[in-house]
Order: C-alpha cells, then sequence, then structure tokens
C-alpha cells in the first residue's frame, strides 16, 4: 500500500523530469542525424554504380559495387601517401623542436630567456593573412615550391611555435625535484629532457600529435597555393578538390569511394584517439 | 664594465644548452615566421607582378585599395557573412553543450561526446564537397527539401551556389546543423567546473534548469564565451575556403572577401605588391580587433600566462 503510493508520487515528481529528458534525447537525436546523415549518404553511395547512384542516393542499396574503391585508391592513394609521410616526419620533428625549447623554457636559466619566450609567445598575433603571400614568396626564392618538401617545412618551423605555449606550461607544472635530482646524479640536461621530461607528458604530446595531424590532414589552403603544377605532390585535402576540378565527367561513386579512402586513416587516428584528445580538452590546460 | 660583459658572456657559455635546444624553434619563428610579416609589409609598398623589378611606390597601394569598388564591396560582404557565422559558432555548441550536459544517464552522457566528434573522421574539404553534393541545383537533397517544405516551387531549378539571390543564404545553411564538437567538449568541460555546491544551492532553492542555464551557467562561462567570439570573429575575418573551393568568389563578385580578394590578386593576377597591401590591412584589423577584445576584458594571452 505504502509502496505504491510512494511509487506514485515518484512518478508524479518526475514525470517532468523525464520528459525533459526525453525532450533532451530527442533533440539530440534530431542533430546528430543530420550531423550524420550527410557523410552515410557519401558511405552508401561509394558503393554504386553510376545508374544506381542516379535513382537511389539517398538511401543504401545492396550489390556493392567494390571496384569503385579500388579505382579511387588509383587516384586518391598517392595523396594520402604523401599525407601520411609528411604526418610523420613534420610530427616527430615538430614535437621535438617544440617540447625541446619548451624544456629549456620551463627549466633552464639564461640570458635572454624571457626575450625569446615573449617573441614566440607575439606570434599568436600574426595572422594567416599577412604572411600567405610572401611565404609563398619566399618559397619561390628558395626554389622549394611545387615540392613535397614545401608542405613538410611549414610543420617543422610554424607549427611548434603553436606548441612551445602549451608545453611550456605543461613542464614548468612539474615538480621541481624531479630535474633537480637527476641534475645532481650528474646527467646532461638533454639526457634530463629525454629520459624524464619527455616520458611525463606523453599524453600530452599525444593529445598534440592529434591536433597537428587533423590540421594537416585538413588543410588545403597552403598546399594548394604552394604548389600549383606539380599535382603529385599535393597533401589529401587539396588532391581532393584538384581532382574533383580536373575530372569534369564525374564519376560520383568513384569520388565519394575517394572520399572514403581519404578518411580511413582519420577514422584509425579516431579510434586510437578519441580518449587522449577529450582527456585533453576536458583537462585543466584550457580553462579560461 | 668589462667585469660586467665577462660575467654576462660566461653565464651565456655556462647556460650554452638553453640556446642550443631552443635554436631550431627559434630558426623557424625568425626565419618562416617574422620574415615573412615584414617582407609582407614591406612588399606592399611595391609594385610587383614577380618576375620583373620591383618598383617602389610609397602608399600607392593603399591609395588604390581605398577607391577599389571590389574591395570595398568585399568588406560588406565579409560582415554579412561572419556575423551569422560568428552567432553559430558561438551558440550552436552552447545549446548542444548545455543538452548534452543536462542528460541524466552517464551512459548516454559520454556516448553524445564522442559522437559529436565524429565529423572529424572526415576531411574538413570531404565536408564542403559533400554540401555542394546537397546543393545540386535539381537532384539535390537541399532542393528536394525546400520543394518539400514548399519554400520553392515545384520543379524550379535554383542553382544555389550560382545565384546571386542564394548564395549569401546557401553558405550560412553550408554544414547544418553546424556540430563543433572541439568547442562543445570545451563548453562542456566548462560546466563541469562549475562547483557542485553552487549547482546544489541552487537546486535545494527550487532554481529549474532553465533559470540554473541563465542565471548560473551561462555567466561563469562568459570566459569560453568572450574566447570563442574573439577568436572566431580573428578566424571568420581572414576565412575564404568556402570561396576557394565552392563559389569562387562568384557568381560575379557577390562573394568575395577581402582575404579571397588578396588570393585572387596574388595568385590569378599576379599582382603580389597589391595584395599584400590587403594583407596588411586585414592584419591592422584583426590587431585592432584583438587590442579592443583584450582591453575590454582584461584578458590575455600575458595575463594568462602571469596566473599559470
Amino acid at each position: 500500500m505504502e509502496g505504491k503510493y510512494l511509487r506514485k508520487s515518484y512518478w508524479r515528481a518526475n514525470w517532468s523530469h523525464i520528459l525533459g529528458q526525453a525532450c533532451i534525447h530527442l533533440t539530440m537525436a534530431g542533430l546528430l542525424f543530420c550531423m550524420i546523415y550527410p557523410f552515410l549518404m557519401s558511405v552508401w553511395c561509394a558503393f554504386k554504380t553510376t545508374v544506381e547512384y542516379d535513382v537511389s542516393k539517398f538511401y543504401p542499396t545492396l550489390p556493392l559495387k567494390l571496384s569503385n574503391v579500388s579505382a579511387a585508391f588509383g587516384k586518391v592513394g598517392g595523396y594520402v601517401f604523401n599525407t601520411i609521410a609528411v604526418a610523420v616526419f613534420g610530427v616527430i620533428g615538430s614535437l621535438f623542436i617544440s617540447s625541446l625549447a619548451s624544456y629549456a623554457f620551463a627549466t633552464m636559466r639564461f640570458p635572454g630567456k624571457k626575450l625569446f619566450f615573449m617573441m614566440v609567445v607575439c606570434l599568436i598575433m600574426i595572422p594567416g593573412c599577412l604572411t600567405l603571400v610572401p611565404q609563398f614568396l619566399l618559397y619561390k626564392e628558395l626554389h622549394l615550391n611545387n615540392k613535397l618538401i614545401a608542405i613538410l617545412l611549414p610543420q617543422l618551423t610554424m607549427q611548434p611555435v603553436g606548441q612551445v605555449f602549451l608545453l611550456t606550461m605543461i613542464f614548468k607544472s612539474l615538480p621541481k625535484d624531479l630535474f633537480n635530482a637527476a641534475d645532481i646524479d650528474g646527467a646532461s640536461q638533454f639526457q634530463i629532457y629525454y629520459n624524464i621530461a619527455i616520458p611525463v607528458s606523453v599524453p600530452i604530446l599525444i593529445t598534440q600529435a592529434i591536433m597537428q595531424i587533423n590540421g594537416l590532414w585538413n588543410d588545403y589552403l597552403w598546399p594548394m597555393t604552394v604548389i600549383s603544377t606539380n599535382y603529385e605532390s599535393l597533401t589529401i585535402s587539396a588532391g581532393l578538390v584538384i581532382e574533383l576540378r580536373t575530372q569534369y565527367s564525374q564519376n560520383m561513386p568513384v569520388t565519394y569511394a575517394g572520399y572514403l579512402i581519404a578518411s580511413l586513416p582519420l577514422v584509425c587516428l579516431f579510434l586510437f584517439g578519441n580518449k587522449f584528445y577529450i582527456q585533453g580538452l576536458m583537462s585543466s590546460s584550457i580553462k579560461m | 664594465m668589462i667585469e660586467n660583459k665577462k660575467t654576462l658572456w660566461q653565464k651565456v657559455v655556462k647556460n650554452k644548452w638553453g640556446y642550443v635546444f631552443i635554436l631550431p624553434l627559434m630558426i623557424g619563428a625568425v626565419g618562416f615566421c617574422y620574415y615573412p610579416a615584414i617582407s609582407g609589409i614591406v612588399t606592399s609598398l611595391f609594385q610587383w607582378n614577380g618576375t620583373d623589378a620591383k618598383k617602389f611606390i610609397v602608399f600607392a597601394n593603399y591609395a588604390e585599395l581605398f577607391r577599389d569598388e571590389i574591395f570595398l564591396d568585399s568588406i560588406g560582404t565579409m560582415f554579412v557573412l561572419l556575423v551569422p557565422r560568428l552567432l553559430i559558432g558561438i551558440f550552436m555548441p552552447l545549446i548542444m553543450a548545455e543538452l548534452i550536459f543536462n542528460t541524466k544517464s552517464r551512459r548516454m552522457q559520454s556516448f553524445y561526446r564522442i559522437a559529436v566528434l565524429l565529423p572529424m573522421v572526415a576531411p574538413g574539404v570531404v565536408g564542403m564537397l559533400i554540401w555542394q553534393n546537397i546543393f545540386e541545383p535539381t537532384t539535390g537533397l537541399y532542393a528536394k527539401l525546400l520543394t518539400l517544405l514548399g519554400i520553392c516551387e515545384e520543379g524550379a531549378t535554383i542553382d544555389f551556389l550560382n545565384d546571386p539571390n542564394w548564395v549569401i543564404s546557401t553558405i550560412i545553411i553550408l554544414g547544418f546543423p553546424w556540430v563543433n564538437g572541439t568547442n562543445i567538449l570545451i563548453y562542456i568541460s566548462g560546466m563541469m567546473s562549475i562547483s557542485g555546491e553552487v549547482l546544489e544551492a541552487s537546486e535545494l532553492d527550487g532554481c529549474g534548469t532553465w533559470r540554473r542555464i541563465f542565471t548560473i551557467d551561462l555567466p561563469l562561462l562568459l570566459g569560453q564565451i568572450r574566447y570563442f567570439a574573439v577568436f572566431g570573429f580573428i578566424g571568420l575575418m581572414q576565412d575564404y575556403g568556402i570561396q576557394m573551393i565552392l563559389t569562387n568568389g562568384g557568381p560575379g563578385y557577390t562573394t568575395y572577401v577581402p582575404g579571397w580578394y588578396m588570393y585572387k590578386l596574388a595568385f590569378t593576377s599576379g599582382r603580389y605588391g597589391y595584395a599584400c597591401s590587403i594583407g596588411t590591412v586585414l592584419f591592422l584589423a584583426i590587431f585592432a580587433v584583438t587590442l579592443v577584445a583584450f582591453k575590454l576584458m582584461h584578458y590575455g594571452p600575458f595575463e594568462k600566462q602571469s596566473e599559470a
């Protein structure tokens, strides 16, 4: 009797709560559906014949035409390899340069340190629109345009500048005793950096690497600017745009299969890295 | 004096590893960040097509620029595109963050948090190219939807990206529902850092969800909102990705923004000096916006650093 009454009041008190939750879930479901539908569409369109595509592009149909994928791979495979090569060298190089400098800024004392750090920090005030044209002219002067290295070099020169700020804060927050003990034991500065500072900051380095790879994968402005004739050395995003422009008589399913191939490495990165990424964003590193 | 110099030199020698460690970074910063910036400003004072000798013309580029109708119109276009996109960029993630934050079920909450990041797995251009397909005049999803809603007449063929009356609204619609996982997560982390005591007290005092959102969450999230407003503004001022991939600035000059005009001048017309003058003007505008924003908000990178 009592239990029944309690349950009844429980339901009444929570009626609005349940309704509210239902509203939230419905809205989220709607938004997520709108967000994901174009992508799903491109997934199933990648496996259609051109005839099927014209009739039924809004929903999946069964006989999968797998040859689209191999046809598309012939077109965009090269760009994917370029991007992976730039990503590997770019990320390792950039994180090495930025973490080394951050270590010096955070733990070492030398004349002019503040000035150098300020110089780096002030660079965030310089927007890309000011430097794009002169940068292109610089690379042209150095005869680096139309080469893959023109895409790699900014990853090693500009990317570290953005990473130094955060990494310096991280290294500064590490306990000083950690470094002092090693110093007393006679370890060289590089040994301390390599054996202590780097291992303890691996999670944040991974977050930075994910952001960098993602940025590289999405960048088309710089590659399309600096590579104007030798399209074979483009990275993936620019390659997709060029490929789509040059082929006027489009075979849309093959194009969609190309998108799929372009996304696969990012899917792997996401599966591996989403925990680190979410953690990195949710951690105190971004407090405003 | 000499002694002083000596000790400074000794200090430098003693701490040589510090310089060695920052050397690769500084080479990149000076050679590939500062040098182009300065040379951009210098080039803006020249008339130069990239091959012939540079001709020093002082401020003639700027004089031409502020009489250039295309440039002046492009500033208006920039704001027409910037304002709605900025508001969307600030508030859409905020709304979604509130929805996710108010989800009681823990499992659904973490599911949503991962789900909003999903668009990250497709390169940005793929998203844009898919949208180009959605905007296809006759068979596209958007055309079908608009006819269904009665906004378009049945059988009307509207080339959304090539019709001057439609192109602006089409660009703004692009990317619906404008999910930005990264920003959503930053908002959620801000909401999570609101002290539990405050939330509990408000609940005991009978504060409903809506009231809590407007009187507690929003004021405490002002930092994040400002951040997205300032950086979104700066980013959108120089954004011309859609022009580059979808509209090519067209139809006519309807979607020209200053950044795109600069790009066209440099890489299609080869007028590097004139293009650099647009770059410099944009830089100065962005600089002014940043200074005003930081002044108004007493918030800046330098302050943040001293806190840390």
